[in-house]
């Protein structure tokens, strides 16, 4: 008995740092973060119940950020997922020259996000590379970044930066998958395409999740090199959450800050339940 | 059902390794062919060949008539049963045994049928609606069989298929193997490490070392009449027992001198050789091979008949048998194999008598065999 205790002692003893970090920096935050949604302002502090998620629901400017968000990461990570796959699939087939290929869709994480934007900048620029390539074929110039092909452009950005880390997940994942199982279907008659929905799926959906996750993440974060690239208000095809976070951070309206990142947290939340309930279905019994 | 027929058959991974090289074998329909070898010696190899799981580097496989080198695994009508079971683990018993039906596009009732049958015929049936996690290792077994056998087809494959399961499992699933052989009447390939499966299973045991075949043959003639000292030290536990020797004449006949200083000499009447070839073998050092079972420990032998003045350095007592470890003047030591009960203790003193009728002749350089089944030559 005593020892038992002794053992909670120590092994809280040993969570104490990272869980002081967290603690710190997430979660004393986060409650600060539901009392500001709740009151009028942070100095008065007069409970005003749901006033501020009310506010922020009827702003165009959040409906508009949402809307976008919404698009942005409803294209960018499924295709950031699937092309990932496919490459995997690809640089797992005996072709040569697979360590280059794989060192050239790694390469973009190696390039900081200014380098990257600048390259971009040189390419989509009023005065870039695209349009004086359009303009020797006799196309008039078109601003890239302030026209509706803008979303698309960030969408090539975010797949460009991605797509070699999520590759290298899916590998890691492709070569786990124990050899004679899928030797076993090639005996029983199964094709290529069967293969890879009855089995290699399976042993894919913890990866998968993850990959979605990480893709889902990171395709928030894209606002990054939206902002480098257009600043603080950019076309209206750009116009992400972030960017009225980070503008009404700017007004200093906490309280609406403060209720639209809940709603955004609670939302992300929920997305990520129904992954994890779906992988918890695809990849029952297959996980050791 | 069909025979199989491999012809100069050889594999080269990149990188030059020749994983089995030049392999010739003819296998006839219904026969129950055993590859054996130490691991690394092509025999799994060789089978996944058969199975179309690896490309041909050269030479042609046949199954029937049919020319399969470039045929995809599953237009060859095999079955292969792996390892490691390689069960669906995402799918019921039920559904890993009818996955290869449903591929084959075999109606569902019939389906049904066959899967039932099988499990009947493998006690299995109370199994069918659970998952592979769900089974312990025998059962997993033999639903790797059911598997393999609802498909009805020409060939069986097995790779190493018990060599997963505790010792006595193994042994029964050894016996049901073959009783599953006669009943199903089909051709049947079985790749193992082990000896024992290889002497019990096999109507044929293919012996393999580093790519090649050394001896195809009866279990009975491998066993009896080793091709060259490999074979011979490999089937047999323990194994043979070699000792170098000069073959030598004098009046008595011709005889062989063993230990350092030819202390022991044991006269080759009844070995089988021809006169020829061991008159031929006069003067030359050679190695010599006995089995345990053909020595018994006695005190006092005729001459020429065996080894005297040793003692036993280790007696395992096995219950059945017993295996004396003896220790013989001029640096000689073999391993005797005797049955009932222990007839010497350790460190007793003791003699071997020999059946010199049973003794092989090894050449030294080669390791070929000089002894053999027709009284004369390696075959």
């Amino acid at each position: 008995m005593k020892r038992r205790i002794k053992e909670r002692i120590f092994s809280f003893g040993y969570l104490l740092p990272s869980l002081a970090g967290v603690t710190v920096f997430f979660i004393a935050p986060f409650i600060q973060i539901i009392r500001y949604a709740l009151v009028d302002n942070p100095v008065s502090n007069n409970f005003v119940g749901f006033e501020n998620f009310i506010r922020v629901f009827n702003n165009n400017a959040f409906r508009r950020a949402a809307a976008n968000t919404a698009r942005f990461s409803a294209i960018a990570v499924p295709l950031a997922v699937a092309l990932s796959l496919l490459l995997a699939m690809m640089l797992e087939a005996k072709i040569p020259g697979k360590s280059k290929f794989r060192t050239f869709f790694l390469s973009p994480m190696m390039v900081p996000v200014a380098s990257i934007v600048l390259i971009w900048q040189v390419l989509f620029d009023y005065n870039g590379a695209l349009n004086s390539v359009l303009a020797s074929l006799g196309i008039s110039p078109v601003d890239w970044m302030k026209s509706d092909y803008s979303h698309v452009i960030v969408v090539l950005l975010f797949l460009w930066k991605n797509l070699g880390y999520n590759m290298i997940l899916f590998m890691a994942a492709l070569s786990n998958i124990p050899k004679a199982l899928i030797e076993a279907a090639n005996v029983d008659g199964a094709s290529a395409f069967r293969r890879f929905w009855q089995i290699k799926f399976r042993f894919l959906s913890p990866t998968l999740l993850f990959v979605t996750i990480l893709s889902l993440i990171n395709s928030f974060k894209v606002f990054r090199e939206i902002y480098l690239l257009t600043g603080n208000y950019p076309h209206e095809n750009l116009y992400l959450l972030q960017h009225f976070m980070n503008n009404t951070f700017g007004n200093i309206d906490y309280q609406k800050l403060s209720a639209a990142a809940l709603i955004m947290a609670l939302v992300m939340a929920i997305i990520i339940g129904i992954l994890f309930l779906a992988e918890g279905r695809i990849g029952r019994d297959v996980e050791q | 059902m069909a025979g199989i027929t491999l012809k100069e058959v050889t594999k080269i991974y990149p990188g030059g390794v020749r994983a089995v090289d030049g392999f010739e074998l003819e296998i006839a329909d219904r026969e129950f062919v055993v590859l054996v070898g130490p691991s690394g010696c092509g025999k799994s190899t060789v089978l996944r060949m058969i199975a179309g799981l690896e490309d041909i580097t050269g030479g042609q496989i046949h199954i029937g008539d049919t020319l399969v080198n470039s045929m995809a695994p599953k237009e060859r009508n095999i079955a292969m049963v792996f390892q490691s079971y390689a069960l669906y683990p995402h799918m019921t018993v039920y559904k890993n045994m009818a996955f290869a039906l449903k591929m084959r596009g075999v109606k569902k009732a019939e389906r049904d049928a066959r899967v039932r049958e099988t499990a009947e015929m493998l006690d299995i049936t109370r199994l069918l609606a659970r998952k592979p996690r769900a089974l312990s290792g025998g059962e997993s077994q033999r639903v790797a069989l059911g598997r393999a056998m609802v498909r009805h087809p020409d060939v069986f494959l097995l790779d190493e298929p018990l060599s997963n399961l505790d010792a006595k499992l193994r042994a029964d699933m050894r016996a049901e193997i073959v009783k599953l052989h006669k009943k199903l009447e089909t051709t049947f390939i079985y790749v193992t490490h082990d000896q024992t499966e290889a002497m019990t299973m096999g109507d044929r045991i293919v012996i393999m070392n580093a790519g090649h075949i050394l001896q195809v043959d009866s279990p009975k003639d491998i066993y009896d009449y080793p091709v060259d000292t490999f074979v011979a030290g490999f089937i047999g536990s323990p194994r043979m027992n070699f000792a170098e020797g000069v073959i030598e004449k004098d009046v008595g006949g011709i005889f062989a001198a063993l230990g350092s200083n030819g202390e022991h000499r044991l006269a080759l009447e009844g070995v089988n050789a021809t006169a020829e070839t061991l008159t031929g073998l006069v003067g030359r050092r050679v190695t010599l091979g006995l089995r345990p079972e053909h020595m018994r420990v006695v005190s006092g032998h005729a001459p020429g008949a065996g080894f005297s003045g040793g003692f036993a350095d280790i007696v395992e007592v096995l219950g059945a048998e017993t295996n004396i470890y003896a220790d013989l003047p001029g640096g000689l030591r073999f391993i005797v194999r005797e049955w009932g009960d222990e007839p010497v203790r350790r460190g007793q003193a003791l003699d071997l008598a020999v059946q010199t009728e049973k003794l092989h002749i090894f050449d030294i350089e080669t390791g070929a065999a000089v002894t053999g089944r027709i009284g004369g030559g390696a075959r």
